[in-house]
């Protein structure tokens, strides 16, 4: 039994990736130091994340049976401290969360703490709705603004973003009766500051401290500036028909939005837009009201959830993303095309490669059947089935060696 | 007063008064007591989306104990909103501060948000029912048939299913490629229904809209490029295009009946597609196919009501669309077997199919039914009055 499991929920867009694949990566170190981070794939919790919520994602699903308890197994095995961490576990029902708590060993002698990483509404808001546009939304940043403002919040984009996102929420669904002081709120420092300064919250909750991990990860978030955005949202429009899932993750995702486009980094970012600020500032008024009175252990600060303030200039030089600098549009297009025709000249040498390969194998061939024993064969066949005795011999043949096949 | 504990009591007995109009003595509230085990704590109080299930689960029959258990207890499947609290739930206590979507009158929930309830119910249903047994295949006949059967998959699978079991395997030396399929029209529905019940498809009109849009047919339902690819394998002279499934047996001269696949009502079919996705979910790799196509279908074509059919904004496309079909194919290398214009369908006279497309309510109401004959313990009324029925 796990004498302690640090069950990490969220929040998306807080670090949580670069969190994963340290962990990951890292994971004999880990054990070696009495800590788990139980995985074989990198993306084993989200798997058992699907499981537990039993969240249908695009036919990945089926390889999510069974995920969560046989992670909650291997943690409940373990003599020492477990991690588990997946973001989207963030929107997971009272019910839910209940059956993953009892599973990890809450309730039986196991100390669960519950990390959740922050990050202030003004820049989730627009890192959300990237996050959407590279999963194929069309919709603009206007519309997913007037959404997310809805009181019903019965939208897709709305019911999802703040199931992932609404903090108070977010914990009282998971808390149950863990006390205060086994909550925990890892906050992401406000632009500008020390660029460590996230990883070494995160090493404080985690009990990471001691072990001396490797931190070269390839598998960080990365972002698109309001053109590349405006581009994407564009390709969405035209292509959502055209387009095969598997073809969208590895063209339009990862070689176009993640390989190419986000190499641009000179182009105006995407931020809240100045007539959003009211509103994003009352309400996270209330949120940090409601849990500082809970006090949880916050790594970091819960001012730091109040966003920065926009300067004069930044909100003078907002660029907005429904409307963007159409020559900059232009410029990420082509960007883009270069790319995608370099991709596809590779294609091609491999393609010419590959018949190469193809008319190789068809020489090889004809000269195995131009060789005396195939003829033989290739004869024998003639002649039997030219006959009916033949036709006997060569049912009886069949037969035994139909007979052979099974028993082997 | 109007309180959630007297309102789920008011339910388990099998109570139909809709939230907005239940009200109790206070004095009864207090009796029930709060199912909530501590301050900060929600409990596991179901939400509005389960608590309207069960009511109207009520309305058209009486489900068992168990069941009941199963529906309050069940989980909101797919993306959407969370539990849900009710509106002017007196016994909620402060509301002052709310966190979380707002509460609901719970009549005033879509259809899809209580089909989030339901479908995961059936579903676990469909993976307990497993699939009926079925005989051993025959070991192959020396006499073999030497053949390919294609095309349409919805036809062309179950019969390619039952030579093989009689023994009649597809393959062998210089065999034909026979492409099995129909008119248009029914080549549509036959890949929807496939993609609905094994892959996963968009609903039937979004995912015509999207095929208009970009103005192409989904392979499944193209001969012509069907035809194409094989060609390219085969030969021309191997191919033969069948636009009367009937005509299969005669052409391979065989003695037996070939399948024919069931005709599905829409909103049955609607909602295997809903529930297809969760078999997979709780059922994992490699089974959701077999227990959609061989447990869930053989009982959802006992549902009676329309098949689904092309809207008629979309029947120029589908016409334009079989006219290329039809002048590829007859205007190609290949034999077309059976007639030709088969494959323009409804601009043929007299070939008009009669369908429609599914509605939510109507798919609600089927949830709703199924769920109630799935339980043994439980009991539809004679009556139900409802859509589709």
């Amino acid at each position: 039994m796990a004498t302690r499991v640090l069950l990490h929920v969220g929040t998306p867009k807080t670090g949580t990736t670069y969190l994963q694949d340290v962990c990951f990566l890292n994971r004999e170190l880990l054990r070696e130091h009495g800590i788990l981070y139980p995985a074989e794939r990198f993306d084993a919790h989200f798997l058992a994340a699907l499981d537990l919520m039993r969240l249908p994602w695009g036919g990945l699903e089926e390889q999510a049976v069974g995920a969560w308890d046989r992670l909650a197994a291997e943690v409940r095995a373990f003599d020492g401290t477990a991690i588990v961490s997946h973001e989207i576990l963030a929107r997971a029902t009272p019910a839910q969360t209940r059956r993953a708590l009892a599973s990890l060993g809450h309730g039986s002698g196991t100390e669960v703490h519950l990390v959740v990483s922050a990050r202030d509404l003004v820049r989730q808001i627009p890192a959300e709705w990237q996050e959407n546009i590279k999963h194929r939304t069309t919709t603009s940043y206007a519309d997913f603004l007037a959404e997310l403002q809805e009181p019903a919040r019965d939208g897709t984009i709305a019911s999802w973003f703040w199931a992932v996102q609404e903090l108070p929420d977010i914990i009282a669904r998971w808390r149950h009766d863990l006390p205060a002081a086994r909550v925990h709120l890892v906050t992401v420092p406000p632009p500008g500051s020390p660029r460590d300064l996230l990883w070494e919250r995160f090493v404080a909750t985690f009990g990471l401290g001691g072990v001396p991990l490797a931190l070269d990860t390839d598998r960080t978030n990365v972002s698109l500036g309001v053109p590349e955005t405006y581009l994407l949202r564009q390709v969405n429009r035209r292509a959502n028909a055209e387009i095969e899932p598997e073809d969208y993750r590895e063209l339009v995702r990862e070689l176009l939005a993640h390989r190419t486009l986000s190499a641009r980094t000179d182009s105006p970012r995407l931020a809240l837009p100045p007539s959003a600020y009211g509103w994003v500032s009352s309400l996270t008024d209330a949120w940090v009201a409601e849990l500082d009175s809970q006090g949880y252990a916050v790594a970091g600060s819960l001012a730091e959830l109040q966003g920065a303030e926009p300067t004069a200039a930044a909100l003078a030089g907002y660029a907005d993303p429904d409307a963007p600098d159409l020559s900059a549009v232009v410029d990420a297009a082509a960007t883009s095309i270069v790319a995608l025709v370099g991709n596809v000249r590779r294609w091609r040498a491999n393609e010419v490669r590959l018949h190469e390969e193809i008319a190789d194998l068809h020489r090889e061939l004809a000269k195995a059947r131009m060789s005396p024993l195939y003829r033989l064969k290739e004869a024998v066949y003639r002649i039997l089935t030219g006959g009916r005795l033949g036709r006997r011999l060569l049912e009886a043949y069949y037969r035994a060696r139909g007979s052979s096949s099974r028993l082997a | 007063m109007r309180a959630s504990s007297a309102w789920l009591a008011h339910l388990r007995a099998g109570g139909t008064t809709p939230w907005s109009a239940y009200t109790v003595a206070a004095e009864h509230v207090d009796r029930l007591g709060d199912r909530a085990d501590g301050p900060g704590d929600r409990g596991e109080a179901p939400g509005a989306q389960q608590l309207e299930v069960l009511r109207r689960l009520n309305e058209v029959g009486r489900p068992s104990a168990a069941l009941v258990d199963r529906v309050l207890r069940a989980d909101l499947v797919g993306r959407g909103r969370g539990d849900l609290g009710l509106a002017d739930d007196e016994a909620a206590g402060d509301t002052r501060f709310r966190i979380g979507t707002p509460p609901v009158d719970p009549a005033e929930l879509s259809s899809t948000e209580l089909l989030r309830v339901l479908t995961g119910l059936l579903a676990e249903d469909v993976v307990r029912a497993g699939v009926p047994p079925r005989p051993e295949p025959r070991r192959p006949r020396f006499r073999r048939v030497r053949y390919r059967l294609h095309g349409d998959p919805w036809l062309a699978v179950p019969m390619r299913a039952e030579l093989t079991r009689r023994g009649l395997p597809p393959g062998g030396g210089r065999a034909v490629t026979y492409l099995i399929g129909r008119d248009l029209t029914g080549m549509l529905v036959d890949a929807w229904t496939r993609r609905a019940l094994v892959d996963g498809a968009a609903p039937w009109e979004e995912w015509l809209r999207k095929l208009r849009r970009s103005d192409r047919l989904p392979p499944r339902a193209d001969l012509a490029r069907q035809a194409r690819w094989w060609a390219a394998r085969v030969g021309a002279e191997n191919v033969r295009i069948v636009t009367d499934p009937a005509l299969m047996p005669r052409i391979l001269g065989i003695d037996f009946p070939l399948p024919q696949p069931p005709l599905l009502a829409a909103d049955a079919l609607d909602l295997a597609r809903r529930v297809s996705p969760l078999v997979g979910l709780f059922a994992g790799p490699g089974h959701r196919e077999e227990l959609m196509l061989h447990g869930l279908v053989p009982r959802l074509a006992a549902t009676p009501g329309h098949p689904i059919g092309v809207p008629a904004r979309f029947r120029d496309w589908v016409e334009q669309r079989a006219r290329q079909v039809h002048e590829e194919l007859t205007g190609g290398d290949y034999a077309v077997l059976g007639d030709p214009d088969l494959v323009l369908g409804a601009s043929v006279p007299g070939t008009t199919r009669r369908g429609t497309s599914p509605t939510e309510p109507a798919v609600l109401a089927l949830a709703l039914r199924t769920l109630l004959e799935n339980d043994p313990g439980s009991r539809l009324n004679r009556v139900t009055g409802m859509e589709g029925a």
